[in-house]
């Protein structure tokens, strides 16, 4: 036993001691002595921290530092993620016949997930009409369930297919299964950047420049088309055969998440390590954030992990914001001082100081690739980015400005108009190339020159579809007039086609038909056009049996489109139908997209069909039957059934004047007063129809159902939301297992009652002298009902004056409530509700027509819009665009200066609108920015 | 592919110029405290990080209530109470709705949550205390050497005797309980100048009361 070799010391010394206080000599002494001393020993534990202090110490470090001890690892946690996301996916899919299946998405069979994301779960299936693999990217719950989200994730997914690019991803398809919105995807098996540089570290320097050149290319097609990607990060980069080709994919979604979460809670989302310190920020964000990830990308590709890394979320921001990622070299010497210097320029936490544009990003980077892969054949680029100097300090001056909910559509329309704007290089239009018309004939147009031998064409049309995307196109118009009596029947068959109809005054079927291919020039476009075969054919007799309009005086068949045979082909083939088959997707090959623009006499019915493209209908007065593979059908008011379906989109019509039947595979319903029956059904998406007269059957798997005034028996059902019925008259079915049900009696109900809800609570409406039989019951909720005492019980039996009509309320978890209500205020919250519909309808019509291209429609639809107050001055805005499109300044002007009376004061989006270039060299419009600012600058100083 | 769960910080981002750091340390340590509060409260991964945005949203908008000539004790305290409360609530709110759509495992947690309220704080209070350990960790790690560090470790968390640890370090008997009370002391100042520091508080009352 060692006897202390020295006094021992007071807690004054051993304070210091503890402090670091002590001088060198001390020092030692205090060493040695607590060696030893366990006198001294326990008054240094005392001193340093009571028992508490010690046991919670040894509690919470115990173990790894990254585990967290008696808890799960992250491992674990993140293995049991993946089996409830598998689980939940299941439970989310349509029965599927083949056992090595998980399930079905519409027409694709789901083999296995592949990752997880912040936006949701990415799965594996097999595409079943192509047979090909693709990714379907399904958007998580919590962003699905907000229906205007629903909306822009389907709006934000057709821009991003629009963006065709060899570094980007292509989207097939966007659709919404039972309420989940989804994305179809090129499925890439080798993985993601980030899968390789966790398993096999960081890459080569000219692996690098390879990816990093890429994804810069990428990001300069999204960035033409107006679209910043906000997610660039090593997951978002998928690899095929090594690094030779690098895709970037989520473009915008990024967007929709965040918008989707904005309206919740007014917070951003996202993966931090990748952020720009704007994004981070919540600050408005341009293509150049992109930049900034873009470096931590190939940061993460230099040395195997992103640059800005802390603990918790809020730590990696501060990083992201504040601090310099530590030198490159420092962790992988590896990699040249140039590169170092590049990526830190892309880090440059000031936006002015970073490269201008993916662009520039990728032509310097290929440059120096060419240098690594031929060092002796190709010279070092001058790298003048590096020498020069730091650009003087500017002040941004422009005004921050954050686009209300409703001015984001206009976002989308100048997207689009940056789409055509991005392929005017190679576009021509041919307007009237092969512009022909017949009256009352059925004959075949002659086409101006004779078509090719199949050599040509063989050499014309070798080329695969991706090939031919990347070619310009070409344009084509078509019209013809049919005489017809005054009524008739309007057959419309085609291949990828936006459907336009409207009624005329004259005894004519009016159709343009505007056509475009891609072709490498003009003569060959023509030699496309010449081969197509576009089918009139004008009888007394409906050819498919039909039923629709009795009486009828014409039907028009047109089909649309084929390549026609030359009389060689004809001649030579052993096998006509199978070589008409081949012609025909290689003609489709080149084939993009067809519009059709039909007028037709007031009394006519139409029955229109197409693969792929909206309807859009005006006032019909006859019945209507479309079916569109995927797209929305717009209509106005029909009076004779209406039968609409669209595999994908929404529906929305006017006032129906006879029985309807309503279905989409996902979208919203939305529709006006039905004088009859209607059944509509969507597999995800609201429902919402004005006063019915007849039964009503409506359905939905994910989504809100709200029914105005119903005058008979009503069956409603929704697997993800609520059901309000304003006022119901007849018996009631109401089912919402997920949401809450609110239903109005303001006259006796003719028949039985039954409410249904598991989730949500359910709320009875009554006027006096009502005579109802009353079972309500509660699981978990209360039961408030103002008429009898009830003590807190979880049943209710009541006989309401005599209890005529049974009424059963059965609430799972939320309480069942009785009020009585006031007709009179009902009434006027209902017209309020009704009138907020309706312009939402009008402007929604507008909005997509004039997105489609249709100006001269959108702008009447535009005027209807304006007529609702909510939207007076966006709609009038977009009127003035629609007016500068046409290259009528001062229409133009007046309707913009109009727009910004009735409160239109976007200032940003008068400067980025693409559609108002035309405007912007003239005078009156600095005087609109300045009267903006102005108007801007007084309300901020009326703030202070 | 698995990447970091959506997280959601509007806290920062409307504090994000004029916070000071008592704010962002405090936000720091509640983040992950209730998030790990969530999880093993039986909610999933998305559902927690939800869970813990609602959470911090409220608690800094009940914050804008505190008045500091109450009896409330320390504004930390009161804090801490506050954020507390408000996920002990929101946890049972988002389990509830879990299990109304059918997720038998929440079903059987919920089952169980109204007859415990004392644990569920007593939990709330572990992970709290974890997470304030492991932050004060990281600021005082670099302050001392990787020996005295691993000195620290396995004497005061696992256990082992002072001899035995200096051998297998190479190191003086002396030095390994000099690190291991230095590292303990210092440890205790740093939990303690978060949980009652004066300067801290006016920190955080001007950053919430200097938003928009």
């Amino acid at each position: 036993m060692n006897k202390p070799n020295q006094q021992c010391f007071d807690d004054i010394q051993f304070n210091r001691f503890l402090d670091n206080q002590t001088d060198a000599n001390e020092e030692i002494r205090v060493l040695d002595h607590i060696a030893t001393c366990k006198q001294c020993q326990s008054a240094l534990e005392r001193i340093a921290g009571h028992q508490e202090v010690w046991s919670e110490i040894k509690l919470h470090l115990a173990g790894n530092k990254s585990d967290v001890p008696g808890h799960e690892t992250q491992e674990h946690i993140e293995l049991q993620d993946r089996r409830r996301d598998l689980k939940k996916i299941e439970q989310l899919l349509g029965p599927t016949d083949n056992p090595e299946m998980l399930g079905r998405i519409g027409s694709y069979e789901v083999s296995g997930m592949i990752g997880r994301g912040s936006a949701g779960v990415v799965v594996k299936a097999l595409d079943t009409r192509l047979n090909r693999f693709v990714a379907i990217k399904l958007l998580a719950p919590v962003y699905s369930t907000n229906g205007s989200s629903r909306r822009r994730f389907e709006r934000e997914g057709r821009a991003i297919a629009s963006v065709k690019d060899p570094n980007v991803i292509p989207v097939h398809t966007v659709g919404e299964f039972l309420g989940t919105p989804y994305i179809v995807m090129q499925y890439v098996p080798d993985g993601s950047l980030q899968q390789r540089i966790e398993k096999l570290g960081p890459l080569e320097t000219s692996e690098v420049v390879c990816v990093g050149m890429q994804v810069a290319r990428g990001l300069a097609a999204a960035h033409k088309r107006g679209i910043v990607h906000r997610d660039v990060k090593p997951a978002n980069v998928l690899l095929e055969s090594g690094v030779d080709c690098a895709m970037v994919t989520d473009f915008g979604l990024a967007r929709v998440v965040d918008e989707a979460t904005m309206t919740r809670s007014g917070a951003i989302s996202g993966t931090p390590q990748y952020m720009s310190p704007e994004q981070a920020k919540g600050e408005s964000v341009d293509p150049r954030s992109d930049l900034f990830s873009l470096g931590s990308v190939m940061f993460a590709a230099c040395t195997g992990h992103s640059p800005f890394r802390a603990e918790s979320v809020f730590g990696v921001i501060k990083r992201v914001c504040d601090s310099e990622p530590r030198p490159i070299r420092e962790v992988n010497p590896d990699i040249p001082q140039w590169l170092s210097a590049f990526i830190s320029k892309l880090h440059s936490k000031r936006v002015e100081d970073r490269f201008e544009s993916a662009d520039e990003v990728a032509n310097l980077l290929s440059q120096e690739l060419a240098h690594l892969q031929a060092p002796t054949m190709v010279s070092q680029s001058a790298r003048d980015w590096w020498k020069q100097p730091l650009p003087p300090i500017k002040v941004n001056t422009k005004p921050a400005v954050k686009p209300r909910e409703v001015y984001r559509h206009q976002r989308a329309i100048q997207r689009v108009v940056l789409a055509a704007a991005g392929i005017a290089l190679g576009v021509l239009v041919l307007s009237g190339i092969s512009r022909f018309d017949f009256s009352g004939s059925s004959e075949t147009p002659v086409p101006l020159a004779s078509v090719e031998g199949p050599n040509q064409w063989d050499s014309l049309l070798a080329l695969t579809k991706q090939e031919n995307e990347n070619l310009p196109q070409f344009k084509n118009s078509v019209e013809t007039t049919i005489d017809v009596k005054s009524g008739g029947l309007l057959l419309l068959q085609t291949n990828l086609g936006a459907l336009d109809v409207v009624t005329h005054d004259k005894p004519t079927v009016e159709m343009k038909l505007v056509h475009t291919v891609s072709a490498s020039d003009q003569e060959t476009a023509n030699r496309l056009f010449q081969a197509t075969e576009i089918k009139f054919e004008l009888g007394s007799d409906d050819p498919r049996g039909t039923n629709l309009a009795k009486g009828k005086d014409a039907v028009i068949v047109a089909t649309f489109p084929t390549r026609k045979l030359t009389q060689k082909e004809i001649e030579e083939s052993y096998d006509l139908e199978e070589l008409k088959e081949q012609l025909l997707i290689r003609y489709n090959s080149h084939f993009r997209n067809a519009e059709f623009e039909l007028r037709i006499p007031r009394k006519f019915s139409l029955n229109l069909e197409t693969s792929a493209g909206p309807i859009l209908l005006s006032n019909i007065d006859g019945s209507a039957k479309c079916i569109t593979r995927g797209g929305h059908i717009e209509t106005g008011s029909i009076t004779g059934k209406a039968d609409l379906v669209t595999e994908g989109g929404h529906i929305s019509t006017g006032d129906l004047g006879a029985p309807a039947i309503l279905r989409t595979k996902g979208g919203h319903i939305t529709t006006g007063r039905v004088q009859g029956e209607l059944v509509a059904k969507t597999h995800g998406g609201n429902i919402h129809a004005e006063d019915v007269s007849g039964l009503v059957d409506v359905e939905t798997n994910g989504g809100e159902i709200e029914l105005g005034h119903m005058s008979a028996a009503v069956k409603a059902r929704s697997l993800g939301g609520g059901i309000r019925i304003w006022k119901a008259d007849g018996s009631v079915q109401a089912d919402a297992p997920a949401g809450s049900i609110d239903v109005n009696f303001t006259h006796q109900p003719s028949g039985e009652t039954k409410l249904n809800s598991s989730a949500g609570s359910i709320r009875i409406g009554y006027v006096d002298g009502l005579s109802l039989d009353i079972h309500a019951s509660s699981a978990i909720g209360r039961i408030a009902a103002p008429f009898v005492e009830n003590k807190g019980g979880k049943t209710l039996h009541y006989e309401m004056n005599g209890g005529q009509a049974k009424l059963t309320a059965t609430a799972a978890t939320g309480d069942v409530r009785f009020h009585a209500i006031e007709p009179s205020e009902l009434d006027a919250e209902y017209e309020e509700m009704l009138n907020d519909i309706r312009g939402q309808r009008a402007f929604q019509l507008a909005y997509d027509t004039h997105m489609s291209g249709r100006i001269d429609r959108a702008m009447e639809l535009h005027k209807l819009a304006a007529e609702f107050e909510y939207y007076k001055g966006i709609a009038t805005y977009n009127l003035g665009c629609a007016w500068a499109l046409k290259g009528n300044k001062e229409n133009a002007f007046a309707a913009l200066n109009d727009a910004i009376t009735f409160g239109f004061d976007d200032v940003g989006q008068f400067q980025s609108d693409k559609d108002l270039d035309s405007l912007r060299q003239d005078e009156r419009f600095h005087e609109i920015i300045a009267r903006l600012t102005q108007t801007a600058g007084l309300e901020a100083k009326s703030k202070k | 592919m698995t990447e970091l769960p959506p997280t959601r910080y509007s806290l920062l981002v409307r504090l994000n110029q004029n916070s000071g750091d008592a704010w962002s340390e405090f936000l720091e340590v509640y983040e992950r405290a209730i998030y790990e509060f969530s999880r093993r409260r039986g909610l999933q991964d998305a559902d927690a990080w939800d869970v813990t945005q609602e959470v911090l949203a409220a608690v800094e908008k009940k914050a804008e209530t505190w008045n500091p000539d109450s009896s409330r004790g320390s504004f930390r305290g009161w804090l801490f109470r506050v954020a507390r409360n408000i996920a002990v609530d929101k946890v049972v709110e988002q389990s509830r709705r879990a299990a109304a759509s059918g997720d038998t495992r929440v079903a059987q947690l919920l089952a169980e949550l109204p007859k415990l309220p004392e644990q569920q704080s007593t939990i709330f209070w572990i992970e709290y205390r974890r997470n304030l350990m492991r932050w004060a960790v990281e600021r005082i790690r670099h302050e001392f050497k990787e020996t005295s560090w691993s000195s620290f470790l396995m004497t005061a968390v696992e256990g082992r005797k002072p001899e035995d640890v200096a051998q297998e370090l190479g190191v003086s008997v002396g030095s390994v309980y000099a690190a291991k009370f230095r590292i303990v002391a210092r440890l205790r100042k740093q939990v303690a100048k978060f949980d009652d520091d004066e300067q801290a508080e006016s920190e955080i009352l001007k950053a919430i009361n200097s938003r928009d």
